[in-house]
């Protein structure tokens, strides 16, 4: 929310500079920019600049959906506090400091300094929280040791309905997490062509997830703990010559769990004895180093190669719990006493790249690209047997670990023509013609199929028959072969030999895209664009037999002046499948049609620099979704629609009062509704062999009111405040 | 909207518009923004992804489902796109489609995995079923990332 526009350093001037170059004359003549004045950005130039603004924002008839993750989730008043102080000298030299919205949970500070061009240092925290539901309900009591307690008094049974201490032990609780992030970078550039890059990033994650908790017949929605650490190092150097660069690059990942575990107790009446309590694992500690390598070189000077190769290494190795926490079940040794668990990451990509005509003639004009790719995971994990336990409750039986590990290459070709060369030369409207085929081949272990063989060919039309005018179409089409279909690993529960997961499945894809652009008079642009997809699994009976994805968008801006701006946005988009299944483990006896729905329209009006005193924004949204599931099974049966629909008007009113002092109102109303059958009168004891969460499809109208004030010193306070360039 | 996605989205509008879905990610927030996961100056990977492959650069922000687990889940550890639409879906978690249907597109194993769950099965239409509703097959198999533990082959720990 302030007004200046500096990130991380950098301002938008950059771009600005690049849209200034593009516009030349690409005759090169000459264009006298001795007049020009940047309004937008004026300069520093060595005087500390900067400004705070403060306020409140008061909402009303929010909830955790309204405030998913800005954190105005509850009704009450909220502070505005944004602020920045820096400053920039002629030299390039510069510094800054940074605040965003720190009375929301969505909050950041930010401190870069640096010289343009040469170094730069950041330091920035962030904060975001994801709010997930605030109609959670729960009779268990969270210990401090990673453990789920019933309150006293609790009375077990066999069912839900029976649990007569349920309703008098329910209480509240928000299910949502929230991300922490520190994170100290820099950049140098060298003298001699070297560059490099280092940020390291500290990040925590705290909050409540929804768990599944099995005793084979019943089971609970649990609170489960996050608490997660995740560190990482992001470093890079390159070296630029003239012909080429060479970079290297380390990439360190370091996750760490501060639950290992969680043990709940059984609310129901357990099925046998000693089963009142179970226990999960929770995420388990891991790193992964990656190292990587980037070397690019001009072969002449039409043709380029580049090569990138990577290997990493993810590691898992944190101590297993025991097959269960029931006293009365007697075990087995566990094979290991952790996993020992380890995955290889193998990466190649390389690419040549060049201009044909430079060395033919006749084929000047043509570009073209052969890329080769490889990628695998190598999974090496040791395999073991393990005596589990069922669900806390009874001995399972024996369990082969299955450390799946795939290759993937993909071979690549494209190529480029200028047809207008041919049929209007020198008519400078370009009519591109593009196509390119490439074949991916997957090899899997322990599946069903080990290789599958997709070729994929497209051809791409772009024309700009006038100055106002430009197509962009595309076509393509794909071909997924794979092996027979076997039964998967041995060990692996049975699957209907009719199956055929949809990624392991024979596939004919078709796909188109198409873009229209037009300038019209009176300073009015229109985008035009359209898609479609779609998949025929050819030889699935069992499983996804088809889908198809289908939309389009509209979106229109107007500059109606240089104070004044309209845009509109519209978007359709229908996504179908059809998927059939076999209740009688034999030939498929249901199908199962879906088509997903969802519109999306807003439209937005901008008066900028009114009298000098006003901006004004204001926007209206409509978002509209609509989920029909049939089943045919004997009949047709149709679920209730799963609908979503929100909409709502904001405005945002800016007064300069003085040349360095705004007056900042805004306004905001949002509705919201959804259906959702699956969430739609599912109380904690609806359903008799599950104690569910109790969470209800959002239904709100939220009014957010602010007002704050924003005032500028040092620098030129007097001048407008940076343009953001979104707008 | 966070400036930076404003800008992609004035050319990406297929992305602008599943953006707008009731469950995407928070682009408009501080914590991230197109350029977290796609690199906009080029890119050796597909869709100009930052990391090497789609996993890897969804590893970036949620690390604990890189594992490797004792017991994975094996669309899981191929592609994360197998059953999440990274730019927005109407389903909640960010899924392609709704669970059980979810799931029932590669569980066909005989007994509950292979029922025919409709309308039928809801509250108020008959006896509700805990297949289909609250978490569905997450009510019991809520391990769907993988599982450490060593009676989790099933995903229930």
């Amino acid at each position: 929310m302030t007004g200046n526009d500096c990130v991380g350093g950098t301002s938008w001037r950059p771009a600005l500079w690049l849209v200034l170059l593009a516009s030349l004359p690409a005759e090169g003549a000459q264009v006298d920019t001795s007049g020009w004045e940047c309004n937008f950005c004026p300069f520093e130039d060595g005087q500390l600049a900067s400004e705070v603004e403060a306020g409140s924002l008061y909402a009303d008839g929010v909830s955790a959906k309204f405030g998913e993750f800005d954190g105005i989730s509850e009704d009450g008043g909220y502070l505005v506090l944004d602020g920045s102080t820096g400053e920039r000298h002629e030299n390039g030299s510069f510094w800054r400091i940074t605040a965003k919205d720190l009375g929301l949970d969505n909050r950041s500070l930010g401190a870069v300094a640096g010289r343009e061009g040469l170094w730069q240092a950041d330091l920035g925290y962030v904060a975001s929280p994801h709010n997930v539901f605030d109609t959670t309900v729960t009779p268990f009591v969270a210990g401090t040791d990673s453990s789920l307690t019933l309150p006293a008094g609790w009375v077990r049974a066999g069912n839900t309905q029976l649990m007569t201490a349920l309703d008098s032990s329910l209480r509240a609780y928000d299910l949502e997490t929230t991300r922490e992030r520190w994170s100290l970078g820099g950049k140098f550039n060298g003298a001699s062509g070297w560059r490099t890059n280092l940020r390291y990033t500290h990040e925590t994650r705290d909050g409540r997830r929804l768990l599944g908790s099995s005793f084979i017949t019943t089971s609970s929605q649990l609170a489960g703990p996050v608490d997660f650490v995740t560190d990482q190092v992001d470093w890079s150097a390159q070296y630029k010559t003239a012909r080429g660069t060479v970079g290297f690059s380390y990439f360190g990942s370091f996750f760490s769990n501060e639950r290992k575990e969680l043990v709940w107790a059984n609310p129901f009446t357990a099925i046998a004895p000693g089963a009142d309590q179970g226990q999960s694992a929770l995420a388990p500690d891991n790193n992964y180093n990656q190292l990587a390598l980037k070397l690019s070189y001009e072969l002449g000077p039409a043709w380029r190669v580049n090569l990138n190769g990577t290997l990493g290494r993810a590691k898992q190795d944190e101590s297993f719990l025991p097959y269960t926490v029931n006293p009365l079940i007697t075990t087995t040794a566990l094979p290991r006493t952790s996993l020992g668990g380890d995955v290889d990451i193998r990466h190649v990509d390389l690419q040549l790249s060049g201009d044909l005509g430079a060395q033919i003639a006749w084929l000047e004009g043509l570009r073209g690209k052969l890329s080769y790719r490889y990628y695998e995971r190598d999974n090496g994990t040791p395999q073991a047997d393990y005596s589990y336990v069922e669900g806390d409750t009874f001995p399972g039986g024996l369990a082969t670990s299955l450390p799946y590990g795939y290759r993937r290459q993909k071979l690549s070709l494209t190529g480029e023509y200028d047809l207008a060369r041919l049929l209007w030369p020198g008519s400078g409207h370009p009519f591109r013609l593009s196509g390119g085929w490439d074949r991916e081949e997957w090899d899997r272990t322990f599946q069903e199929i080990e290789n599958s063989t997709e070729d994929r060919g497209w051809v791409r039309l772009r024309l700009n028959p006038l100055s106002w005018l430009a197509f962009d179409a595309r076509y393509g089409a794909a071909n997924r072969e794979t092996d027979p279909y076997g039964t998967g690993p041995p060990g692996s529960a049975p699957q209907n030999p009719l199956m055929r997961k949809f990624n392991l499945a024979d596939r004919e894809r078709d796909f188109w895209d198409l873009g229209v652009q037009l300038s019209l008079p009176g300073n009015v642009s229109v985008s035009l664009g359209g898609f479609e997809r779609q998949d025929d699994y050819i030889n699935s009976s069992l499983g996804l037999t088809r889908s198809r994805d289908i939309g389009g968008t509209a979106d229109l801006s107007w500059t109606i002046s240089g104070k004044i701006s309209a845009f509109a946005f519209y978007g359709h988009q229908e996504i179908s499948s059809s998927q059939s299944g076999s209740q009688s483990f034999g030939s498929p006896d249901w199908e199962a049609r879906s088509l997903d729905q969802f519109d999306s329209a807003s439209i937005g009006i901008r008066l900028d620099e009114l009298n000098d005193r006003w901006n004004v924004k204001f926007d209206y949204f409509l978002v509209d979704g609509h989920g029909d599931i049939e089943m045919r099974s004997g009949g047709a049966a149709a679920f209730p629609p799963l609908r979503t629909r929100s909409h709502g008007p904001s405005l945002e009113v800016e007064y300069r009062a003085t040349p360095a002092f705004d007056v900042i109102a805004t306004l905001r109303y949002e509705h919201f509704d959804a259906h959702d059958w699956a969430l739609d009168g599912v109380e904690p004891d609806t359903l008799p062999s599950i104690l569910t969460s109790g969470a209800d499809a959002f239904d709100y109208d939220a009014n957010l009111i602010g007002l704050s004030f924003r005032y500028r010193f040092g620098g030129d306070a007097g001048a407008a405040p940076a343009a953001d360039p979104e707008e | 909207m966070d400036r930076q996605a404003a800008v992609c989205f004035g050319c990406h509008q297929e992305q602008r518009a599943e953006n707008s879905r009731p469950f995407h990610h928070p682009v408009e927030g501080n914590l991230m923004n197109c350029a977290s996961c796609h690199s906009p100056h080029g890119s050796a990977n597909d869709f100009e992804l930052r990391r090497v492959s789609l996993n890897d650069t969804c590893y970036t922000c949620h690390a604990e489902k890189r594992g490797p687990y004792l017991w994975e889940h094996a669309p899981v550890t191929e592609d994360c796109s197998n059953c999440h639409v990274p730019h927005g879906s109407s389903q909640p978690a960010l899924l392609a489609m709704r669970a059980p249907l979810l799931c029932q597109q590669c569980h066909s194993q005989a007994g509950h995995p292979s029922l025919a769950y409709g309308p039928g099965s809801l509250p108020g239409a008959g006896q509700p079923s805990a297949y289909l509703v609250a978490g569905s097959c997450l009510n019991c198999h809520s391990q769907v990332h993988g599982s450490n533990h060593p009676s989790g082959s099933k995903l229930t720990r």
